[in-house]
């Protein structure tokens, strides 16, 4: 099982040749010390509300009547303000309008139970680059 | 000074490391979902709860798979013994939005003020 390594060098009168890793140790050292600090620095963050629910039975669930404005993700992944199904592309640009119509920094978001999450994650990063500063998740589904 | 051994046992340390920091993190295989605009300041000083939520609608607390009755009075318990701890929710984004929300009712019911989503950023081609 041996592999043949031609001939031993071990020829008496020359030097054994060595090599100098100090340098290489000193560089891995380094790498894994910047590893170990950068690792648990790269995870980012999300912040959304969860609205309080009042003390009385019925929650003012936000709809049309009120000022609020709800963002809402549909099952085939459609992006809805209020009850306008606006196209992704303009997403951003609408909602800063209506929000600076109603003057106001919060949304209310909602998604369709089988929408994915990834999908509405990116609808809340849309919203917030829309100029929503305060995201609140609807827990209740809405009445549509 | 022969340092082979010392390079070796370096080595072997940093790919130990390397292979072993992002399964520390991952009770379960989760897909983060991507976002350009993430928090600049992560929310809340303490380190918080980590919650994970599998596209099977399997969920963690911290490292442990628990069912959702559970789920709920450790969250209970946990804001109990340490209420300024916050919340930080690793949701596959192939989950589905129902269940999420699900769990978002629960911890609104139990009083946390909001929670944190954990994402990966994407960066802004400008």
């Amino acid at each position: 099982m041996g592999m043949d390594l031609g001939k031993s060098s071990n020829k008496p009168g020359r030097a054994t040749p060595s090599m100098n890793v100090t340098p290489l140790v000193d560089v891995v050292l380094v790498l894994l010390i910047i590893f170990m600090v950068v690792t648990p620095l790269m995870a980012k963050q999300f912040w959304i509300h969860l609205p309080n629910k009042p003390e009385k039975e019925e929650q003012p669930t936000p709809d049309d009547k009120n000022e609020n404005v709800v963002v809402t993700v549909t099952k085939s992944g459609d992006i809805l303000i209020n009850r306008d199904v606006v196209p992704e592309a303009e997403f951003s640009n609408r909602l800063h309008r209506v929000l600076a119509f109603k003057g106001q920094r919060t949304i209310f978001f909602d998604a369709d139970e089988e929408a994915e999450f990834g999908k509405a994650v990116k609808t809340m990063d849309l919203a917030r680059g829309g100029g929503a500063e305060t995201i609140a998740v609807v827990t209740e589904p809405l009445a549509r | 000074m022969n340092v082979t051994p010392l390079v070796d046992v370096v080595l072997v340390l940093l790919i130990i490391f390397m292979v072993v920091v992002p399964m520390l993190d991952k009770s379960a295989h989760i897909e983060l979902p991507s976002i350009f605009h993430v928090d600049e300041e992560p929310k809340g000083k303490t380190d918080p709860f980590t919650l994970s939520f599998t596209t099977d609608g399997r969920m963690y607390f911290e490292q442990e798979e628990l069912d959702a009755d559970t789920f709920e009075t450790r969250l209970v318990q946990a804001l109990e013994r340490e209420p300024t701890r916050r919340l930080i929710l690793r949701a596959d984004r192939a989950a589905p939005y129902g269940k999420v929300r699900k769990l978002f009712a629960t911890c609104q019911k139990i009083g946390f003020p909001g929670i944190s989503l954990r994402v990966n950023e994407l960066k802004d081609i400008k």
